[in-house]
């Protein structure tokens, strides 16, 4: 058989028109056909929708944990700034020595903040993992 | 049953509920998509679950174009490419062009018993297809998407879309015709 009569067959196939008298080759395009339109055996885990939906609420919480953090930390940088500006432009001396005992001390606010982080992260980390892993035993 | 028209502005609100009412419409399509695609049931699942909080993620970007149906076939197929190509096992060295060339397993008495009628040495052949072909017939035959759909969930032209259907079926035609010979001596 030439490429011609494969396209030609496979066109009467697809179209469901009216087929020729059977012949080794159509048979096996018929038995091809009907293989391939066959459902497949997809196995769907139980509760796949609820996983989902429980995965985008774990997400759509860390999103919004985030926001509220960084909302923190903006509060806390404009408020420092604000009350830096109020002192130079009002009691100097006093912004001075306030400054000398943040620079006395930068290691120990380096350190806080360092660890304040690491407690932050730590957290979100093991509560990614039971979250996952909840969500496997569910 | 889920109504694009009406449940998709309701998802955008935010609503969680009918989100799970679209996985559980579109599930069976995802996993017929990407199943196709990879081995591992795990690595299946995975996918699957990716592919639908990307449908979450850019359900605003759907402008009912096409059906959701296809847009959420090309998420499932792209994702699934991706996975391949991060776990290297996406074959770029072999170019699905070359089907002609593609060698198959020899016959042996293990795999004579495992394609014992034949559609399980239809589901064989299949099995041992490319990538690409596999989920060109699967969205064909399977899904009966039409070509200009298959076309908009792989990316390739049409004519890329009807060559490909056209050489995996003859190719299979006459591995088959091969087979049956042999079944009946």
């Amino acid at each position: 058989m030439t490429d011609m009569n494969d396209e030609q067959l496979q066109r009467m196939l697809e179209e469901g028109a009216p087929i020729p008298p059977d012949s080794e080759e159509l048979q096996a395009y018929k038995m091809l056909f009907n293989a391939l339109q066959q459902p497949l055996s997809v196995h769907v885990p139980n509760r796949f929708a609820s996983r989902v939906s429980m995965r985008i609420q774990a997400k759509r919480e860390r999103v919004s944990n985030l926001r509220f953090y960084l909302l923190i930390a903006a509060i806390i940088f404009c408020s420092a700034a604000v009350t830096a500006g109020m002192l130079l432009a009002f009691a100097p001396a006093t912004a001075v020595s306030i400054l000398g005992v943040i620079i006395a001390k930068k290691w120990l606010f380096i350190f806080s903040a360092g660890a304040l982080t690491a407690i932050q992260l730590a957290d979100k980390w093991l509560l990614k993992k039971t979250t996952a892993k909840l969500m496997d035993e569910y | 049953m889920f109504n694009e028209q009406e449940d998709i502005p309701k998802i955008l609100k935010g609503d969680l509920a009918v989100f799970e009412l679209l996985v559980k419409q579109y599930e069976r399509l995802v996993f017929t998509v990407v199943s196709r695609m990879l081995n591992q049931q795990e690595d299946i699942e995975d996918v699957c679950q990716e592919v639908f909080i990307k449908v979450h993620r850019s359900l605003r970007s759907f402008k009912f174009a096409s059906k959701l149906s296809t847009w959420i076939a090309r998420i499932a197929y792209l994702s699934s490419i991706n996975y391949l190509k991060k776990y290297k096992r996406f074959n770029t060295a072999f170019p699905p062009e070359d089907l002609e060339q593609l060698h198959f397993t020899e016959e042996n008495p293990e795999t004579a018993a495992l394609s014992k009628d034949a559609s399980a040495y239809i589901n064989r052949l299949m099995n041992e297809l490319p990538a690409v072909y596999r989920t060109v017939l699967t969205l064909y035959h399977l899904q009966e998407f039409s070509y200009q759909e298959i076309a908009a969930i792989t990316g390739m032209p049409e004519g890329t879309v009807k060559s490909y259907l056209f050489r995996a079926r003859k190719m299979m035609k006459e591995k088959l015709v091969a087979y049956l010979k042999k079944e009946i001596v």
